[in-house]
C-alpha cells in the first residue's frame, strides 16, 4: 500500500473535519452576495474546520488551495461552494483524489445557478439562500463515506442511428479508426434529406456528387455494417455495455436471388404518391427509392401492395426473387456507444391557410423546390408549375415560414438555412432563365457561414434577383391562370406592395422528426424546449447528451446546415473513439443496498424497481428478503421511497445524509 | 434543546417569508433549476434545493420530516411522466405523493403546504413559475408552527 | 331472528367444520377465539384436536384479527419433523382478507392455510360501552334479540347492537371472507365472491367536509392521550415489519415520545402505510387501552385507495396492491399545474 492509499485510508473513517471553499466565481457570485460573510458563517458550523474564499476555484490555482488543504492533513471532506455540481463536480472530485483523498468525500453546494443568478437584485435573499445551501452540503457532507468507482468494459462497437450524411460521417470516422459500426436507417436507402438537394451552398457544389461517393464508401466498408429498413426496438443496459435489439423490416424480395432488372416496376399495376419525390411524382408498390440508393435495393411497400401477383410471375421476375411471406427479422448486438443522427422533418405549411399550400396548385415548399431543381427529379432540373407545367417566368420566396413564430405553438427558433437556400434556388433558377422576376420575401437575412455573405450579396447584386423586406400577409390566386398575387410590405420603402407570379415557394422550417419521441423513450434521453435532442451542455457539450456513451450530431440537435452537420458527426465520432479507446470506464458507485437485518420480504422495491435489479433471497438469519444486483442497479432509489422500514438505501443519496439535510438540528 | 437553525433571521422591518425546502430530481428537475440560473430567470428567494437522483427516491419520511422540522412548506420536483430517467420512478412517486397529500389533508394539514411538480431539463421558465407559484400558496398559509412542541 | 339465535348457529356450524377438518386432518392446529378473562374481551386460541373444539366461540366480542398470528418475526407453525405446519384460521370477513392481502405480499403461503369462514355480523365498540357503563364495574355481558346487555353488581342496561357496533363494522361489505378463484379449496364454511364493492364512505363526509384548522384540532385531540404503547400495531396483521419505522435509529426520524409531534407523526405515517393494506378489521381501534378511535383513519384509506385506484384489498392474491404499482395515466389532479 502506498502513502497515498494509506491516507485515503485513514481519512475516510475519521470523525469529519470539513473545508469550506466560496467562490467568488468573478462576479457572479462575489457581485452579489459577501463571500468573506458566507465563509465566516461556514467556519460557524460543527465541523468545519477551514474555509476559504477565491474567485475561481475551478482554475489551477484555486484547486491547489483545495489539494494543500487535503496533504496538510486539516479536512478529510471538501465542500465547494460555487456553481452547479452539474458543471464541476467532475472536476473537484479529480481535484481530490489526486491530492490523496477519496474522490466521494466531496460535495457541492450551488450557490451560483440556484442564488445569485436568480435572485440578482434581492441581495439579501440571495445570501440567505446561499447560507443555507452551504449548511445543507456541509450536514450531507458530514454524512459521506468513502467509495470505489465500479470500472466497467466498454464495447468497441459504435451504434448508429440514421443514415443521413451526419450518421454516414460519423460511421466513416469510427471505421477509420478501427471500430465496428452498425449503421441503421428506417428507409431503404441511405443518404437522407441531402440525397433530395440538388445544388450546395455557397459553392454550388452538386450535392448528389459530394454525397454518393460517400455512400458508395458506406457500401464498401468492411467494419460498417449497414442494415437499411431496419429500426431500433430495444435499448438496454449503460455505456459500454448497451444490448441492442435491431428490427430488419422485411423487403418481401429476395436481395440474394434479385439482379435488378426492373421489370417488376414496370409491371406493378399500383402508383402510389413518391415520398423521396415529396409528392411531385408518383413511384410504384415495389420501388427503388431514388436511382442512385444505396444499398440499391427493391422493396415492395406492403401498405399499397393488393399483392396481385403480377411480379412474382417467372415472366416478370426471372430469378423468382418475390417473396410476399417475408418476415422480419430480429438481432441483438452488443454496443458500447450510441450515436443518435436521425435528422428532421420539414414543415407542413397546409396550416397556414393564409399562404395557400394545398389549396392553390403553384405554392410550393422550399424541398419541393429542390426536387423540381434536381437533374434526377420529375422534371430532370427544369422547374415547372404544378398548374400547367410550364416555366414560370416570375417566382416569390416567403422566408420563415413555421420558423420564428412566437405564437401558441409555433416554432420560436431560426430554422438558419433557409436564407442561404432560397437564394441558392433563385440564383440557380435565374442562371438559365435571366429575364425571370425572382422575389424574396424576408424579416432578416442570415448569411452567418464562410462565404455566405458574398454568395449572398452576389445574388442580389449580380443577379438581380428582388429582396424585400416584409411579412407576406396574405395570397391571393388569379382564377384564370394560377397566378399568385401577392399583397406585402416593402418595410425598407415604406409602401405596401403587390406582386403577382407564377410560382410561389415557401421556405418551411426545419422541424424535429414528428416521431422522435420514440428515440426519446428508447434511449431515455432528453429533448429542448424546441423539441430537438438536448446536449449535456449548449457551449461545451454539443454533441454529449446528459446520459453517457449516447451522443448527439446533426439537425437532431438543432438546425443546421451541411458543414455543421458534417462538423458534429466528426465530433461525434471523436467523443465515442474516446470512450472506447480507454477500454472501460469508470461509474458512480451510488447504488441500492440492503439492510439484511431490517428488511421483511415485503417484495415492494422488488415490483417498484423497473431494472429488475432486486430479487428474492433466502437468508438463512433473516428468512426470504431481498437483494441487489448491482450490476443491474442503477441508483434511482424508486426501491427506497417506498421501504417502511428503511430497509434498502441509495449509497449516494442516503437517508442518513438526507436526514441530515432535512432536520434542524445539525 | 437547541435553537432550531432554519429559523428565518430577519431584518427589522421585513414581514415573514416561507422558507421551503425543494427536492428536485438530478435529471430533470435539477438541471430546470440550473438553466432557469443560466437564463437570468428571477424567483423569490424561498427554496432551499436538495438533489436527489429520481422523484422516486423522495419517501414519505423526508417530506413528513421537513414539516416538523419547522420547514414552512415542502416542494418535490420530478420528471415529466413518460420521461423519468429511471423510465418509472415518477410513476410509482405519483401515487405515494398522491395518498400523502391526501392523508395530510385529512389529518389536518394545511393542502398547500406540500407541493408536488414536474419540470423538465428544458424548462427553466416553467421552473420558475411553478416555484413562484407554490411560494404564494405558501405564503398565504402563514409559517409552520403546528409541529412546535406544545405538550 | 335475534341475536344469540344467529350466533349459536355460527358457532354450532364452526365447531362442526373445525371437527372435521382436524378428523380428515386437512390441519394440523386451527385458530379461532374463545372467552376472555373479562366480559368485554374475547382471547384467541390455537386447537390441535377435536377434543377442543367446543372451546372455540363465536360471538361478537371476537375482536382480534387472528391473521396476524401467521406473521410474527418468528415463524410460529413450524415442526421440526412436519416442517411448516397446516393452519386453519377462523375468519370473519377481515380476517380472510387479512390473508389474502398478506399473501400477495408474500407473507403467507395460501396453500398452507384454510380459511374457515363465517359470516361475521359485526363487533362490539367495546370503548364506547365502557364509555357508557363509567366507573361501574361489569360482570356479564350477552346479547339477546338485537341488543347488547351489559350487566355490573346494581344495574343492567341496554345498548342497540346496530348502533353499538364498532364504527367499521357498521360500513362493512365484506363480511364473510372472499373467494379465491385461484384457490378453490382455500375456503371451508361460509365464503363469498366479491366482485363490484359499492361504497359512498358517507360516513366520513362529515369530517371531510371540516376545515383544516377543525380537522387538526379534532385529530389533535384524540390522539392526545396515546401513550405510544403500540398495542393498534401489534393488533395489526400488517404491521410486520422486522424494523419498525419508529424503532430505527439510523437516523431517527421520528421521535418517541408522546409529545404532539411525534405522536401525531406516528399515527400519520402508520396510516400512509397501511394505503391499500388495511383491511377494516377495527382491532386497531378495539385494542387501544386509551380508547382513541383509529376507524375514520382506515375508512378515508379505503376511500382513497378505491376512488384513485378502484382497489379494495384482500380480496385477489395475485392483484398487485397500489403502492406498488403505477399506471401511465394515474390521476395526478393534486399536483401543482397537472400538464
Amino acid at each position: 500500500m502506498t502513502e497515498t492509499d494509506k491516507k485515503i485510508e485513514i481519512m475516510g473513517n475519521e470523525k469529519p473535519r470539513i473545508g469550506i471553499y466560496v467562490c467568488h466565481c468573478g462576479v457572479n457570485i462575489g457581485g452579489v452576495v459577501s463571500v468573506p460573510d458566507l465563509v465566516e458563517y461556514a467556519k460557524t458550523l460543527p465541523d468545519v474546520t477551514v474555509g476559504r474564499e477565491y474567485k475561481f476555484f475551478c482554475s489551477d490555482v484555486g484547486q491547489k488551495m483545495i489539494k494543500e488543504d487535503i496533504e496538510a492533513g486539516l479536512i478529510n471532506r471538501v465542500v465547494v461552494a460555487a456553481c452547479s455540481p452539474r458543471m464541476h463536480e467532475p472536476t473537484f472530485r479529480i481535484a481530490c483524489k489526486e491530492a490523496g483523498l477519496n474522490q466521494f468525500l466531496f460535495e457541492m453546494a450551488n450557490i451560483r445557478e440556484h442564488s445569485t443568478w436568480v435572485h440578482m437584485k434581492d441581495t439579501e435573499g440571495a445570501y440567505e439562500v446561499a447560507k443555507d445551501h452551504i449548511r445543507l452540503a456541509i450536514a450531507k457532507a458530514r454524512e459521506l463515506a468513502p467509495l470505489a468507482v465500479q470500472k466497467v468494459k466498454v464495447e468497441p462497437t459504435t451504434l448508429i442511428i440514421g443514415a443521413g450524411i451526419t450518421g454516414m460521417n460519423s460511421a466513416l470516422n469510427l471505421s477509420a479508426a478501427g471500430y465496428k459500426v452498425y449503421l441503421v436507417e428506417r428507409s431503404a436507402t441511405i443518404g437522407g434529406h441531402m440525397a433530395q438537394l440538388d445544388k450546395t451552398f455557397p459553392t454550388m457544389d452538386c450535392s448528389s456528387c459530394i454525397l454518393t461517393p460517400k455512400m458508395s464508401e458506406i457500401s464498401r466498408d468492411k467494419n460498417i455494417e449497414l442494415l437499411t429498413y431496419s429500426e431500433v426496438e430495444e435499448v438496454t443496459g449503460y455505456v459500454g455495455n448497451f444490448e441492442v435489439t435491431i428490427k430488419k423490416k422485411p423487403h418481401y424480395v429476395d436481395q440474394e436471388k434479385c439482379n435488378g432488372c426492373g421489370i417488376c416496376v414496370d409491371s406493378c399495376p399500383i402508383s402510389v404518391g413518391n415520398e423521396f419525390e415529396l409528392g411531385l411524382a408518383t413511384r410504384k408498390a415495389i420501388y427503388v427509392p431514388f436511382p442512385q440508393a444505396v444499398p440499391s435495393e427493391y422493396t415492395i411497400d406492403m401498405d399499397s401492395c393488393v399483392v396481385c401477383g403480377i411480379c412474382a410471375r417467372e415472366s416478370v421476375c426471372e430469378p423468382l426473387a418475390i417473396n410476399y411471406d417475408d418476415k422480419p427479422e430480429y438481432i441483438t448486438v452488443d454496443i458500447g456507444t450510441i450515436i443518435v443522427a436521425t435528422g428532421y422533418d420539414e414543415y407542413d405549411p397546409s396550416g397556414l391557410k393564409q399562404y395557400g399550400y394545398g389549396k392553390y396548385d403553384n405554392v410550393i415548399t422550399g424541398l419541393q423546390m429542390e426536387r423540381l431543381l434536381s437533374s434526377f427529379g420529375p422534371v430532370i432540373g427544369k422547374p415547372v408549375k404544378p398548374s400547367d407545367l410550364k416555366d414560370p417566368h416570375s417566382i416569390a420566396f416567403l422566408q420563415c415560414v413555421g420558423s420564428r413564430n412566437f405564437r401558441e405553438g409555433g416554432n420560436k427558433y431560426c430554422s438558419r438555412v433557409c436564407c442561404m437556400y432560397a437564394t441558392k434556388q433563385a440564383r440557380q433558377y435565374k442562371e438559365k432563365h435571366p429575364e425571370a422576376d425572382i422575389y424574396i420575401f424576408y424579416m432578416d437575412i442570415r448569411a452567418f457561414g464562410k462565404g455566405y455573405e458574398e454568395f449572398y450579396e452576389s445574388a442580389a447584386r449580380d443577379y438581380g434577383i428582388n429582396y424585400v423586406r416584409g411579412r407576406i400577409a396574405e395570397v391571393r390566386e388569379n382564377p384564370l391562370n394560377h397566378n399568385i398575387i401577392i399583397r406585402s410590405e416593402d418595410t425598407l420603402l415604406q409602401q405596401p406592395i403587390e406582386v403577382e407570379v407564377e410560382l410561389f415557394v415557401l421556405s418551411a422550417a426545419i422541424e424535429p422528426r414528428a416521431d422522435s419521441d420514440s428515440i426519446t423513450t428508447l434511449l431515455r434521453i432528453q429533448k429542448s424546449a424546441d423539441g430537438f435532442f438536448l446536449e449535456a451542455h449548449p457551449k461545451l457539450r454539443p454533441v454529449d447528451t446528459l446520459t453517457e456513451g449516447i451522443f448527439i450530431a446533426g439537425v437532431s440537435q438543432g438546425p443546421k446546415d451541411i458543414p455543421d452537420s458534417v462538423a458534429q458527426a466528426k465530433a461525434a465520432a471523436a467523443s465515442a473513439i474516446a470512450l472506447m479507446a480507454k477500454g472501460e470506464v469508470e461509474i458512480e458507485p451510488f447504488f441500492a443496498v440492503i439492510h439484511a437485518d431490517r428488511c421483511s420480504g415485503c417484495g415492494m422495491c422488488i415490483e417498484n424497481c423497473a431494472y429488475g435489479a432486486i430479487e428474492y433471497v433466502d437468508d438463512r438469519r433473516f428468512g426470504t428478503i431481498a437483494s441487489v444486483n448491482v450490476a443491474l442497479c442503477k441508483g434511482c432509489g424508486a426501491c427506497s421511497g417506498n421501504c417502511r422500514s428503511s430497509a434498502i438505501d441509495i449509497i449516494g443519496f442516503s437517508s442518513e445524509q438526507l436526514h441530515s439535510m432535512i432536520t434542524k438540528r445539525q | 434543546m437547541t435553537e432550531p437553525i432554519v429559523e428565518t433571521k430577519q431584518s427589522e422591518n421585513k414581514e415573514w417569508e416561507p422558507k421551503i425546502i425543494a427536492f428536485l430530481c438530478n435529471w430533470c428537475s435539477y438541471a430546470g433549476a440550473d438553466l432557469a440560473g443560466v437564463s437570468r430567470i428571477q424567483y423569490p428567494p424561498n427554496i432551499r434545493i436538495v438533489r436527489v437522483p429520481c422523484s422516486g427516491r423522495i419517501n414519505a419520511y423526508f417530506i413528513i420530516k421537513s414539516l416538523t422540522d419547522g420547514w414552512d412548506g415542502v416542494l418535490i420536483s420530478g420528471c415529466h411522466p413518460g420521461d423519468c430517467h429511471y423510465i418509472s420512478g415518477n410513476l410509482v412517486a405519483r401515487r405515494r405523493f398522491a395518498i400523502l397529500k391526501e392523508l395530510l389533508e385529512f389529518f389536518g394539514i394545511e393542502p398547500g403546504r406540500v407541493n408536488f411538480m414536474w419540470a423538465s431539463a428544458a424548462e427553466g421558465e416553467r421552473f420558475a413559475v411553478l416555484v413562484r407559484k407554490a411560494t404564494e400558496i405558501v405564503k398565504k398559509l402563514g409559517p409552520n408552527t403546528k409541529f412546535e412542541k406544545k405538550w | 331472528m335475534g341475536l344469540e339465535t344467529v350466533n349459536k348457529d355460527i358457532e354450532t356450524n364452526l365447531r362442526e367444520i373445525a371437527r372435521g377438518l382436524l378428523k380428515d386432518k386437512k390441519v394440523d392446529v386451527i385458530i379461532g377465539y374463545k372467552k376472555g378473562t373479562l366480559p368485554l374481551l374475547s382471547q384467541p386460541i390455537i386447537i390441535d384436536s377435536e377434543e377442543e373444539v367446543d372451546k372455540l366461540i363465536w360471538n361478537n366480542l371476537c375482536y382480534v384479527n387472528l391473521a396476524k398470528y401467521l406473521v410474527p418475526r418468528v415463524p410460529r407453525f413450524v415442526d421440526s419433523e412436519k416442517g411448516n405446519l397446516k393452519v386453519g384460521v377462523v375468519s370473519k370477513g377481515c380476517v380472510g382478507r387479512a390473508l389474502i392481502h398478506l399473501a400477495s405480499e408474500n407473507k403467507i403461503n395460501l396453500d398452507e392455510i384454510t380459511i374457515i369462514g363465517i359470516p361475521c355480523n359485526g363487533v362490539i365498540n367495546r370503548q364506547r360501552i365502557e364509555m357508557e357503563i363509567g366507573e361501574k364495574e361489569i360482570l356479564e355481558v350477552s346479547v339477546s334479540g338485537d341488543n347488547i346487555i351489559v350487566k355490573g353488581k346494581d344495574f343492567e342496561k341496554e345498548f342497540p347492537f346496530d348502533e353499538y357496533m364498532n364504527d367499521l363494522c357498521k360500513g362493512c361489505k365484506i363480511r364473510k371472507p372472499p373467494l379465491v378463484s385461484k384457490a378453490p379449496d382455500l375456503c371451508v364454511g361460509e365464503c363469498e365472491e366479491y366482485s363490484n364493492i359499492v361504497d359512498d364512505f358517507s360516513d366520513i363526509a362529515e369530517f371531510e367536509a371540516l376545515t383544516p384548522e377543525e380537522k387538526w384540532n379534532q385529530i389533535t385531540e384524540e390522539l392526545s392521550v396515546c401513550t405510544r404503547c403500540y398495542a393498534c400495531r401489534e393488533a395489526c396483521p400488517m404491521c410486520y415489519c422486522n424494523l419498525c419505522f419508529v424503532d430505527q435509529n439510523k437516523p431517527v426520524w421520528f421521535g418517541k415520545t408522546t409529545d404532539l409531534p411525534d405522536v401525531f407523526v406516528y399515527h400519520l405515517i402508520r396510516a400512509m402505510h397501511m394505503a391499500g393494506r388495511c383491511v377494516a378489521c377495527g382491532a386497531c381501534s378495539l385494542v387501544c387501552p386509551m380508547g382513541i378511535d383509529l376507524n375514520k383513519i382506515n375508512r378515508k384509506l379505503e376511500k382513497i385507495v378505491k376512488e384513485r385506484f378502484d382497489f379494495t384489498s384482500g380480496l385477489d392474491p395475485d392483484v398487485l396492491p397500489p403502492m406498488v404499482d403505477f399506471k401511465m395515466d394515474d390521476a395526478q389532479e393534486f399536483m401543482l399545474e397537472e400538464d
